[in-house]
């Protein structure tokens, strides 16, 4: 321990200024004027062009720099770890879900950023620790490589004049060229460029004036083979509109394995639709939530448990939708013959059982090297007995199930 | 929540943790407490992981205000002996910025210089950010408090609160998963004044009442 006044001294004896960047560089914005700018924002466009960005999903940052942090959670429980906005809201596509569409009756007034005030505001935010990055998207402008070299210039100024060393999460705009996809990947930590829908006919009917395999596809393809060259710690990610145009889960899901498989996409988001006043689906109805729920629950199945596709299908009915229920009991339920003996099951098998994941698995493994395990030990790993324990045969008992009793 | 191979460290942080309980403690492994079922041992699990728990979310919900050119302060009250760890990671996280953190009660500050992490532990925070500035006036740097820095901080807190309202989606409201994310605890230990308000005022309330 030192004394307080000595560290204070040490601090503005410092070469660095508060984020790490030489002094001179950034004289002109000592904390001062950063303030005074700070309060001529105009927070009608802050609140514009944040809302744009509320349906956009993405997880706390995590790459090997940077571990996990939620700085905040919104009432409906959602975690706020980044700054996520556009840069513009003004928009020359024609996205029949989309309030900022060029199509849509209730367009809401337009709003930019410069490249400087978004940076600085995102600095601001950074430094007082309430958020650990900046999610940067955008509404195509009139002309998307403008808009794509504003971002990307939002992004050097970050890095480049302020030495700002947190998270940066930039969308790719459809139809961006190659060079600008490649300059954004050299500066964030993860780029995504949105799906939006499972097929290019349905995203004919969602989005007419995009152009699914060139606009989307093609620059999920940049993007991967960039990444052989170009360091992207957390990757690209995608996201799709959930029941935007009739789409089945299983079309859904179907895409999300292709994007895992063929684009190397390290996660992908869905977001279920939700009409808004004033676009051409406003009478569509609204998707239910727990829909957006089961999609995200088999591909957790699918990428963290490494299910096999196939298998993965059997929780959909006849016409390729999931139930309102846990996937993996419609899975287990298909792929097991019959309980599995707990003290023998090996890990592919224990996985199966629902309520048991990877981690309880692995211990489960280990622990029944030294002990019979018995129903309290499984209690105290975590796993979840009501929904296991129908699978299970536990030291030579089964617990009875409703099955039993119609046999 | 994984299990730390760190854990006598965060057990040792715990408010109710004793002598007596490290002792036992000392001879057992992340694994032990992991598979356990005696309840002795499922009480130092689960008291390391509050330990653990609360610096993952003070490191997150502790906010700071400017103070000067090189020094951001901030509240927070925790229940556990965390204060010097987030202050660290904070430090950490701002470069060249000492970094004071405090209550009432006590305070703790720290510098990261891009080598070495300097700290300092010290009484309530009114009193350390009253040091700060006469030290700093005596070491010829000027008087902090006349640059009017500390209203900065409700800038952006006035910022905060209207990018949080604006990310709400009122259809997916969840006051359950909330009161678990952020429970009052948390809120009231990192001095969280936005998030209290959640759910009860909405960007229309915002903007009519600066109107």
């Amino acid at each position: 321990m030192v004394t307080l006044e000595k560290i204070a001294c040490l601090a503005l004896g410092s070469s660095l200024d508060s984020l790490g960047a030489p002094l001179k560089a950034a004289s002109c914005e000592t904390s001062s004027e950063t303030g005074r700018e700070i309060c001529h924002d105009n927070l009608s466009r802050l609140a514009a062009l944040g809302m744009g960005t509320k349906y956009d999903v993405c997880a706390s940052p995590h790459s090997s720099a940077i571990p996990g942090v939620c700085h905040s959670f919104t009432p409906d429980g959602r975690c706020i770890s980044l700054f996520k906005t556009l840069y513009t809201n003004s928009c020359s596509h024609q996205c029949n879900y989309c309030i900022n569409a060029s199509g849509c009756r209730c367009k809401p007034e337009a709003f930019s950023y410069t490249p400087e005030e978004l940076a600085r505001l995102s600095l601001s935010l950074y430094k007082s620790n309430y958020v650990e990055g900046l999610f940067l998207s955008s509404a195509a402008g009139r002309d998307e490589d403008v808009i794509m070299e504003k971002m990307i210039e939002v992004v050097q100024l970050l890095r480049g004049k302020y030495q700002f060393k947190g998270y940066i999460h930039l969308k790719i705009l459809p139809g961006a060229s190659k060079g600008h996809i490649e300059e954004a990947m050299a500066l964030s930590d993860r780029v995504s460029v949105n799906l939006e829908a499972s097929s290019p006919s349905r995203m004919g009917e969602m989005s007419p004036s995009k152009d699914y395999s060139q606009d989307i596809l093609q620059r999920q393809r940049y993007i991967r083979d960039l990444s052989r060259k170009i360091d992207l710690p957390a990757g690209q990610t995608t996201q799709l509109v959930v029941g935007g145009s009739d789409e089945s889960d299983e079309e859904i899901f179907r895409r999300v394995v292709y994007e895992y498989e063929e684009m190397e996409v390290r996660r992908a988001y869905y977001s279920a639709f939700n009409p808004l006043k004033g676009t051409p689906f406003e009478t569509r109805a609204r998707q239910p939530l727990w829909r957006e729920h089961r999609l995200y629950q088999i591909d957790w199945l699918y990428r963290v448990y490494h299910f096999k596709p196939e298998d993965i299908c059997l929780a959909f009915d006849e016409g390729g939708f999931l139930f309102n229920s846990d996937p993996k009991i419609a899975i287990a339920r298909g792929t097991l013959d019959g309980p599995l003996d707990l003290n023998s099951a090996g890990y592919r098998d224990l996985i199966k059982v629902p309520g048991i994941g990877p981690r309880s698995a692995r211990m489960i493994l280990k622990l029944r090297k030294s002990k019979k395990i018995g129903k309290k030990d499984l209690h105290c790993m975590g796993v979840r007995l009501r929904k296991a324990s129908p699978f299970l045969i536990i030291n030579s008992q089964r617990d009875a199930t409703l099955d039993m009793w119609s046999l | 929540m994984s299990f730390s191979q760190n854990f006598m460290h965060y057990l040792s942080a715990h408010e109710g943790c004793t002598e007596r309980l490290l002792f036992k403690a000392r001879g057992m492994t992340a694994q032990d407490l992991e598979l356990s079922a005696d309840p002795r041992l499922i009480k130092i699990r689960n008291m390391a992981w509050d330990v653990q728990r609360e610096i993952y979310r003070m490191k997150g919900f502790v906010r700071l205000a400017p103070m000067g050119k090189a020094a951001m302060y901030g509240f927070m009250k925790p229940r556990h002996r965390i204060g010097m760890e987030v202050c660290r990671h904070l430090a950490k996280r701002s470069p060249g910025t000492l970094i004071i953190l405090g209550n009432p009660s006590e305070s703790w500050s720290a510098l990261f210089t891009g080598k070495e992490i300097l700290s300092s532990q010290g009484e309530s925070l009114k009193r350390s950010l009253e040091d700060l500035r006469s030290a700093l006036k005596e070491n010829g740097f000027g008087d902090v408090k006349e640059d009017g820095l500390e209203d900065n901080g409700s800038e952006i807190d006035r910022i905060w609160e209207v990018y949080y309202s604006c990310q709400f989606c009122q259809d997916r409201k969840n006051p359950k998963v909330f009161a678990m994310r952020m429970p009052k605890n948390a809120l009231a230990s990192a001095g969280l004044r936005v998030e209290e308000k959640a759910g009860i005022t909405t960007l229309d309330d915002f903007f009519l009442a600066s109107l």
